[in-house]
């Protein structure tokens, strides 16, 4: 290659490089998972905060509400998680979401059923993990994390496997960097909960 | 016989002018950046969606800049192994603008680069994650290769890589045979298929840009259109339809041998002068070996002329080669032709068996009397294969011949540098003076050429009016 070349083409390159990592390396990065966001506003993709830890939940009550009758939108299937505020106000958004589509909904289908299911625990590397999955009819509107270690950022890989998952309707994501293992479990858990539906 | 060969190339020659100038040599420089610019983007675009995903936070620690490493060693080596593997595609496009020689070079120059790249993303994906579980290193490696089996996969991938390239050496190939390389060789294709799993897996981004997916996914396939196309379809599918053949073998002085190919559509290869095939002789011994050999004579209608020294190994059987013979022709190949041409005179330089191009030039280059030299450099007179022919072009169109015998300078072992560079001079300037100003196409064994274009650079000829292919590799 010519010097000139060369000099232009070096230019051209560090430049962009350097313009990604300022738009890339912000503390808060916008995925473009927004437009995919689920017919429920986006609202309960944001809530599910893994708050319910692993130490209070007994396994051994967990493999049971897989029965998951509460069809009536309201407690959802995190009736044990009480304790933490969070859960609860996801539930509260999924009834609100219930009642919300109606008016934008055509008249004829029927009432749409919100169900919750939650996965068998899924015991790996790094201890236990059970998802609560909330359907509307087929759809997928919402997961949470009922038992699950939060350490080494696995918080913030929670947040974004359920972004993920409400987004592709499915284990269809690829890999959380850094939470290879979580990714894998939150996988099959989620999996899980859908076989059962 | 050399009349009907030389009267048709000058039939053909008339017809055709050739640009010259150096506005041509530009417009090949500018394709030339413009494939170069175009590799070194698609590295950097790689980087950049990784930046973009936000691959390298503003924080850094230990943890973060290991995981950094890793997925970017990952990235970029994918991004060169691609670029390799179209590399060694013989593609059109990218052949005619450097030569076979030059693409498979680079081919070769990326290799151990990349090599590095796939251990330093080995060492950094098991170091950043023992870090993380707190885990030595080869527990880390265990668990690994327990819960993923394409891990397993990839870890296997990196080990055939790892031979591979060690079986490439320079050290090792002067060793090995042609075969075990060869075999060796295929495994790499084996290796880029076993790393695939786990770029799916466990490689990919929860959250990918889709322009990121796009490109990949355009990049592999891109790549793997070329290698399967261009390297094994094209000439199968030619030789297939147009049922190549030898149609004919005659022994020219010692040790050479004409071999002429016929087949349908022979003429569509639209070989110019200067160039060269890969042949493949569809025999149960050698139909995996191919042989690069030039084109003596302007290509015809009806043929194709190579000329084929015995230079032991399978030139020997080339010798002896029937007529019938079924042979596959990967090619043309090389820009050992007026493609490279910027000046009105030419100094054509032959040594042994390496006439065979310049002897196809000789007839088809589009000069006045006068214009063109031709410098032939042989050991013995005796073995100076296709001396009439050039004898007789030379002399129906006004180009002057000059012929050398002798040892070679390596048989001279009394001959300093500085004695055989004066020889040397004092040849090219006899037959051409005004060298400096003329495009000077070389053809020979390697340290012969080497020695001359040095030569011809004392003698002030500038680099890019040296032409020169390499037909060992």
């Amino acid at each position: 290659m010519r010097t000139s070349a060369w000099i232009a083409v070096t230019a051209v390159s560090l430049s962009a490089i350097s313009v990604s990592y300022a738009k890339g390396a912000v503390p808060e990065t916008t995925n473009g998972l927004e437009p995919l966001a689920p017919i429920t506003a986006g609202e309960p993709t944001t809530n599910p905060v893994p708050e319910p830890t692993a130490s209070q939940q007994e396994p051994s009550s967990q493999p049971e509400p897989s029965s998951s009758s509460e069809a009536p939108a309201g407690s959802s299937g995190t009736g044990t998680t009480k304790p933490n505020p969070k859960p609860t106000k996801t539930s509260g958004s999924d009834s609100t979401a219930t009642t919300a589509p109606k008016p934008t909904t055509p008249p004829p289908p029927p009432e749409p059923v919100i169900k919750t299911v939650n996965s068998d625990v899924m015991t790996y590397k790094y201890g236990n993990l059970q998802l609560a999955v909330t359907f509307k009819d087929a759809t997928i509107t919402g997961v949470q994390v009922l038992i699950g270690d939060t350490n080494n950022g696995r918080a913030d890989a929670y947040v974004a496997l359920i972004k993920a998952s409400v987004a592709a309707q499915g284990t269809k994501f690829g890999n959380y960097t850094g939470a290879t293992y979580t990714t894998a479990v939150f996988k099959e858990a989620l999996a899980n909960a859908i076989a059962k539906r | 016989m050399a009349k009907d060969i030389y009267t048709s190339d000058l039939d053909l020659q008339k017809k055709r002018a050739v640009t010259l100038g150096s506005k041509k040599r530009f417009k090949r420089e500018r394709e030339k950046d413009t494939l170069e610019a175009i590799w070194v983007f698609s590295v950097v675009a790689v980087i950049c969606f990784f930046l973009l995903e936000g691959g390298l936070p503003k924080v850094l620690t230990l943890q973060t800049i290991l995981d950094a490493t890793n997925r970017l060693s990952a990235l970029v080596a994918t991004n060169l192994l691609l670029v390799q593997v179209i590399l060694i595609s013989r593609a059109p496009w990218l052949e005619k603008v450097y030569g076979l020689d030059k693409t498979t070079r680079a081919h070769k120059q990326l290799g151990k680069p990349i090599l590095y790249l796939l251990i330093l993303h080995f060492a950094s994906s098991i170091v950043a994650y023992s870090v993380r579980n707190k885990i030595n290193v080869f527990d880390e490696l265990g668990s690994m290769l327990g819960e993923f089996l394409s891990v397993v996969a990839a870890l296997v991938s990196l080990l055939a890589f790892i031979l591979v390239v060690i079986s490439s050496l320079v050290a090792v190939r002067k060793r090995a045979s042609y075969e075990v390389w060869y075999l060796i060789h295929l495994l790499s294709y084996v290796a880029i298929v076993l790393a695939i799993p786990h770029q799916f897996e466990i490689g990919t981004e929860i959250v990918d840009h889709p322009a990121g997916q796009m490109y990949w996914l355009s990049l592999y396939f891109f790549a793997a259109y070329n290698l399967i196309y261009f390297r094994i379809l094209a000439p199968f599918l030619r030789a297939v339809f147009g049922r190549f053949r030898v149609t004919r073998a005659t022994p020219e002085k010692n040790n050479t041998t004409s071999v002429y190919v016929s087949g349908r559509n022979i003429d569509k290869l639209q070989a110019k002068a200067g160039q060269f095939f890969m042949l493949r002789v569809l025999t149960w011994k050698q139909w995996w070996r191919p042989h690069p050999f030039s084109v003596s004579a302007k290509p015809t209608k009806d043929y194709i002329r190579f000329t084929i020294g015995n230079r032991g190994d399978d030139t020997a059987q080339l010798q002896n080669i029937k007529a019938g013979t079924r042979v596959m022709l990967e090619g043309p190949y090389g820009v050992f032709t007026e493609v490279v041409r910027t000046q009105p005179k030419v100094l054509l330089m032959a040594a042994g068996i390496g006439v065979a191009p310049i002897r196809a030039l000789v007839a088809s280059i589009a000069a006045k009397p006068g214009d063109v030299n031709v410098l032939y450099r042989v050991k013995d007179v005796k073995d100076a294969a296709l001396l009439d022919e050039l004898k007789e072009i030379c002399e129906a169109r006004g180009f002057n011949l000059v012929l050398s015998d002798g040892p070679s300078a390596s048989e001279r072992d009394s001959l300093s540098r500085e004695e055989l560079e004066k020889l040397e001079k004092d040849a090219i300037l006899a037959i051409a003076p005004d060298v400096a100003y003329n495009d000077v196409f070389i053809c020979g064994p390697i340290p012969w050429s080497r020695s001359v274009e040095k030569t011809l650079q004392k003698l002030n000829v500038p680099k890019h009016a040296i032409h020169s292919e390499e037909f060992a590799w």
